[in-house]
């Protein structure tokens, strides 16, 4: 054996001894073990607090809503009487007929333009195109997530946000919005009987999209159909460019943890089918309008 | 003998491990919930934010609630007229230029026929640098404008193009073509026709130039069903 290796086993042997030693003193000490603990729960907490806590307590839950919230306030400040049972339910159906209202007043908003739009009704778990008032295809929405933006948003500012058709800015997805096939056109009659006669087949490729609207709403759509395998690759892609738009870097969350136009999400479950005739009917960006009843 | 030793012996740099040990996985449980911040944002949100009745309550005031709520009623009575008077009162046609097919309504918006047609192929036929074609059906509400029994298709310039042919002078005889529309036809403005086809294997797929094909027996109905003025929604 040589020398260096001599040493090396004296090195692991004091190491292996120090930390049993280590172990050892820890098992026995109180004093440590509690102070361990609290220097674990340090980062997580805090981070909880300035990330979580404090940013979500002292956020808009629905844009603008801070200001109409105070507005009603201002204007109400002498009366403090609070309502009864009935009054309560009362004011939940008022609720309801309001939103009713606003949703039926876009649509004849949108009925008077050319473009196909959309209509999201989440009470019904239902998608409609509409082409001028009438509906051209309704889907079932097999499954959907809801922010809890929406949930717990303030009645009024809910009702603001709601009160005009959204448009679409931004979209992302995992097929395109129109499969063109260019084609140059044949010098003579040769070349053009050597063209291939048989029709493309129509794409069966997995459907799932990003729509981004005005006023921060963003829905996310996606078949209930299981990707095929030759489809992961297709899917990586897309998700990997979704994240590029969403994710934050670790920085930018601690400095602003909750931002002004963080979206408002709703992710929408549909078959195949229908997620595809949706997309590919949807004018694009900018033209297309969308109208929401929640 | 060996543990005695160990527990009597003082331990360099115990203290400093242990704190080390803690910020390190403290840190590192730190950075997992920046990490998931999103989600614990929407999680906390119940706790502070409570959709409160007051407000609405204070806004439109105790005595106007039901005042208020009857008002509402009305409002929504009405655009609900407004909206049932946007509907067909007529038969109609809804055509699907993704899933390439069809429904067609009677004026009660019942479905009375529901099949397979040919859309637009989605085609850019290039001829040149100054000259292309794209092939896509139009989307949008149109009316037939127009109804013709056994039609005779003109056939337009990129019919030759993508033949490798000489497109011929406006009127010659070789632009007239014979059957190739089926028994019937509806025109939908700019071009666009509801038509039979020879290719009966290719309902179903994108393959036309614009033109929205039916079967024979489908066509034969539409055409006996639909008016000129009558409504057809193709998205």
């Amino acid at each position: 054996m040589s020398t260096e290796t001599l040493k090396n086993n004296k090195m692991d042997n004091k190491d292996q001894i120090w930390i049993l030693r280590f172990f050892f003193w820890f098992a026995k000490n109180r004093k440590m073990q509690i102070l361990l603990l609290l220097l674990i729960f340090i980062f997580p907490i805090l981070v909880l607090i300035n990330n979580v806590l404090i940013p979500v307590a002292n956020f808009d839950l629905i844009p603008g809503q801070s200001e109409i919230v105070l507005g009603v306030e201002d204007s109400t400040k002498k009366e403090s009487i609070k309502p009864t049972k009935e009054q309560v339910a009362l004011l939940k159906e008022i609720f309801e007929k309001e939103k009713t209202l606003a949703f039926q007043q876009n649509r004849l908003l949108l009925s008077r333009q050319d473009s196909i739009y959309l209509l999201v009704n989440i009470p019904d778990s239902s998608i409609t195109l509409e082409i001028k008032g009438l509906a051209a295809r309704t889907c079932k929405i097999q499954a959907f997530e809801i922010s809890k933006r929406l949930q717990y948003g303030q009645h009024e500012a809910l009702l603001n946000w709601l009160s005009q058709p959204f448009s679409l800015e931004k979209e992302l997805s995992t097929i395109p919005k129109t499969p063109i096939l260019v084609v140059e056109a044949p010098k003579d009659t040769a070349e053009a009987a050597k063209l291939p006669r048989k029709p493309i087949e129509p794409e069966k490729t997995f459907v799932q999209y990003t729509l981004w609207f005005s006023r921060n709403l963003v829905i996310e759509v996606e078949q209930t159909e299981l990707p095929n395998e030759s489809d992961f690759e297709l899917i990586r892609q897309y998700k990997h460019q979704h994240d590029s738009i969403f994710k934050r870097g670790l920085i930018k969350k601690i400095a602003e943890p909750m931002f002004d136009d963080q979206p408002i999400l709703i992710k929408i479950k549909l078959n195949e089918a229908d997620a595809r005739a949706i997309f590919r009917a949807m004018p694009h960006s900018n033209y297309a309008k969308f109208v929401l009843k929640l | 003998m060996k543990e005695i030793l160990i527990e009597q012996k003082p331990l360099p740099n115990g203290k400093i491990t242990v704190v080390l040990f803690a910020l390190a996985i403290s840190l590192l449980c730190g950075i997992y919930l920046i990490g998931r911040q999103e989600k614990l944002q929407e999680k906390a949100i119940g706790l502070f934010h409570k959709s409160d009745v007051n407000f609405s309550f204070q806004n439109i005031g105790p005595d106007a609630l039901a005042d208020h709520n009857s008002k509402l009623e009305k409002s929504i009575e009405n655009t609900s007229v407004q909206l049932k008077k946007l509907l067909p009162t007529a038969p109609y046609i809804v055509v699907n230029t993704t899933g390439n097919d069809f429904k067609l309504y009677n004026n009660r918006h019942e479905i009375i026929r529901e099949g397979l047609v040919s859309t637009g192929s989605f085609t850019i036929l290039k001829a040149g640098n100054d000259k292309a074609w794209m092939f896509k059906t139009p989307r949008g509400q149109l009316k037939v404008l127009g109804k013709t029994k056994d039609p005779v298709w003109k056939r337009p310039d990129w019919a030759f193009i993508e033949e490798g042919l000489k497109v011929p002078s406006h009127n010659h005889p070789s632009r007239y073509e014979y059957g190739t529309l089926g028994d019937y036809s509806l025109n939908l403005g700019n071009g666009y026709l509801i038509h039979g086809t020879l290719y009966q294997r290719f309902l179903g797929l994108p393959v036309t130039h614009g033109c929205i094909r039916m079967g024979d027996d489908d066509l034969e109905l539409v055409f006996k069903t639909l008016q000129i003025g009558s409504r057809v929604y193709i998205y």
